[in-house]
């Protein structure tokens, strides 16, 4: 009986280790998958920067021109975005007039604050570049929080010129200053997808840690770390 | 604490610990890669002080003096080489740093944009503008990066940078090996010992600052060399080797950065036990022995050392912005104890990445705070308990890790509050980073005070087991979820 126990014990003991290496494995990659998406980095934000308010009710937009095909994502700097219970604020996706969704993303109190950028995400669309289209941010609230809601980050310079956002709470227009926001693109498959990221890896680096030996480099440090961690869940 | 076990892991403990430091080792080149070019807190000073180091002593270029005071974020306004001012600009240096929003701009190939301009080697390497703007340290880290920089004169800027990095890779190397070697010291299994290396290996910031130029990794290196010699020398008294062994670690630790003096202050009450524990005298003999020594030692050191050197080292000199110490002391606390300012020290210890704009969510970085928490009360209990539990580090071993985290916390906040008070504000501060030279004491520490808790050692085993499972994702999580898409996506 002892014995049984035991190794009852033990496997009990191997399969929830089991359990959260696995669990935990899957929320990291899937995480990784889910941000697998290529921003447009021909910009930064610096210079002088300014705050899109949120204003509840009304939306804060702006009707930008995708670069390549495969928009699958828009990136966005909401700041100050802890939200209260009855809260929530809606991203989404407009044609270009801003009356036509095409994808939508509800964040609430409920959800955690993302590591810097808020994510839209949607399915890729192919034929996106040259086409434009109109990024629509609107918060919703019980409270008056006065000048401590959400807001989204507003740069202005030369590099925006011609760009433009409007925020509906205060009927302004903003020219030549875009919201912190980024379109971002896919490549039309998954492991295009990781090339990509590879490539990206492998630039400005010396030419021995670029491309093939890099990714031989990742892939045997990810094997390597399974075979460990299942070693400790196993032993 | 050699237990019945039978697991392959207990069986082949070299095999396991050279897997373990391999795939440390894989890490290590996988985030030297990650981190863009002098994206590490002052990488691109400690570069410039290792190009300095191997320029040749005869200047046989034109220097220019200029009195400027360089500007946070135009790397065109440091005294640096040409070289490193140009690759930096070309990287985007400037727009990058502290600014997690901002990223490289990537072209759609292995080849980023200009970096042909990098690989032509056609840049002055040396400085032209005094006064430079290189480090105040002599570290033995530049010593052997400068080594490594003058023995590949034709390659680029690229490769001696991030060869000069896997110099740190190589030390986290014989770090984790030295984490292996005190834990067995201290009377750990083969298993256990594995287990915690396991997780010295994969604590996200130290395998960050083992994957940078820096010379912060240097003195975790002398530390953890330390805290082996110190280990050894509790469990098997006097031994030569030992005994050698600590002193090369003062030495080292004296060449790798200002803190490691604190080393010197630790070793004696060190030295004092092993004294009274190896000589067996009478305790009041031994004590007015210690007595009169110790002030021998401390009026020596003072008639010995140059005031100028004391005054400059503890800023004694300058005039205070406070009526009283004890109101800069008390400000000074009040500061710097307040929860968020915990909460920043706490999230650059475990993982604020790059210039300390890519930190892990606070949401994750709670629960390593709670764990923290529960082992700290454990570590309180196991202290004060009179119960002997076998399969727990000896409390002397304890006592020893306790000693030396005080010290080290002490001597970087006695620092930083001498600057607080001449300036009245927070310059250095005390980025949890400063903290890692007693990464393994610590890990041991929380180990330990978790393990209180554990039943029998079995129950031991399974935590520490459950502990690295959760720091190998914590790692993982830092590297694809955190540092990739920072940089990257």
């Amino acid at each position: 009986m002892p014995i049984k126990l035991q190794f009852k014990q033990l496997k009990n003991e191997r399969l929830w280790l089991s359990i959260i290496f696995i669990v935990g494995l899957l929320f990291i990659f899937i995480s990784l998958i889910n941000k697998l998406s290529f921003p447009d980095t021909s910009y930064n934000f610096l210079g002088t920067t300014g705050k899109a308010k949120l204003d509840p009710g009304a939306p804060v937009t702006q009707v930008f021109t995708a670069k390549e095909n495969n928009l699958n994502q828009i990136k966005v700097l909401l700041e100050n975005s802890d939200m209260k219970f009855g809260e929530k604020i809606v991203f989404s996706l407009d044609d270009s007039s801003c009356n036509y969704t095409i994808a939508e993303k509800t964040y609430n109190f409920l959800d955690l604050s993302p590591f810097i950028y808020y994510r839209l995400r949607f399915p890729e669309i192919p034929d996106s570049a040259g086409r434009a289209y109109c990024l629509k941010i609107t918060y919703f609230s019980p409270y008056d929080r006065g000048s401590d809601r959400p807001y989204i980050g507003a740069s202005e310079g030369e590099q925006f010129t011609g760009w433009s956002y409007a925020n509906s709470g205060n009927g302004r227009i903003y020219e030549n200053r875009t919201l912190q926001m980024r379109p971002s693109y896919g490549t039309g498959s998954f492991w295009r997808d990781i090339e990509r990221l590879a490539d990206r890896l492998s630039q400005y680096k010396p030419v021995l840690l670029k491309g093939f030996v890099l990714e031989i480099i990742s892939a045997t440090f990810i094997l390597g770390t399974l075979f460990l961690g299942t070693a400790i869940v196993k032993r | 604490m050699e237990s019945n076990q039978t697991d392959s892991l207990s069986q082949r403990p070299v095999f396991w610990l050279i897997i373990v430091i391999a795939i440390f080792f894989l890490k290590g080149v996988f985030l030297s890669v990650l981190l863009p070019l002098f994206q590490g807190p002052d990488e691109q000073t400690h570069y410039a002080t290792i190009q300095y180091l191997s320029e040749s002593k005869e200047k046989s270029w034109p220097i220019v003096t200029k009195k400027s005071i360089p500007e946070k974020n135009n790397i065109a306004t440091y005294h640096f080489s040409q070289e490193i001012i140009k690759s930096a600009q070309i990287t985007q240096f400037d727009e990058i740093i502290s600014q997690r929003e901002n990223t490289q701009e990537f072209s759609n190939s292995i080849q980023g944009l200009d970096e042909n301009e990098l690989l032509e080697n056609h840049w002055k390497r040396y400085i032209d503008i005094y006064p430079v703007n290189t480090s105040g340290y002599s570290s033995f880290y530049y010593s052997v990066a400068s080594a490594l920089e003058k023995s590949f004169p034709d390659q680029s800027i690229l490769f001696r940078f991030f060869m000069i990095r896997l110099i740190s890779v190589f030390l986290g190397v014989a770090i984790v090996w030295l984490c292996y070697l005190t834990t067995r010291k201290i009377g750990l299994s083969s298993m256990q010992s594995l287990t915690i290396a396991t997780l010295i290996a994969f604590q996200p910031m130290f395998s960050a600052t083992a994957a940078i130029v820096n010379i912060d990794i240097s003195l975790i290196f002398s530390f953890s060399l330390f805290t082996y010699a110190s280990v050894s020398l509790l469990k098997d008294s006097f031994r030569l080797m030992h005994i050698l062994l600590l002193f090369f670690s003062l030495v080292l630790a004296f060449f790798s950065k200002g803190p490691g003096i604190v080393l010197f202050i630790i070793v004696q009450p060190l030295l004092v036990y092993l004294a009274y524990k190896h000589f067996k005298v009478n305790p009041r003999k031994f004590f007015w022995f210690i007595f009169l020594g110790v002030s021998v030692v401390i009026g020596s050191f003072f008639l010995a050392v140059p005031k100028d050197y004391l005054i400059s080292l503890t800023n004694l000199g300058a005039i205070s912005k406070f009526n009283s110490p004890a109101e800069s002391l008390s400000k000074y606390i009040e500061k710097t104890t307040a929860f968020g300012a915990l909460k920043d020290m706490h999230a650059s210890y475990w993982g604020n990445f790059g210039w300390l704009d890519t930190k892990i969510p606070s949401a994750v970085l709670d629960v390593i705070w709670i764990v923290e928490i529960i082992s700290l009360l454990g570590i309180i209990l196991f202290i004060f308990s009179k119960k002997k539990i076998e399969y727990l580090p000896n409390k002397k071993f304890i006592l020893f890790s306790i000693g030396i985290l005080a010290a080290l916390q002490l001597a970087i906040r006695f620092y930083d509050w001498r600057v607080f008070d001449t300036t009245g504000k927070i310059i250095i501060g005390t980025p949890g980073r400063y903290f890692l030279p007693n990464i393994i004491p610590h890990i041991l520490l929380v180990v330990t005070g978790l393990g209180f808790f554990t039943k029998n050692e079995k129950q031991f085993n399974v935590l520490i087991k459950v502990l690295a499972i959760l720091m190998i994702l914590l790692s993982l999580y830092s590297i694809f979820d955190v540092i990739i898409p920072r940089y990257y996506l």
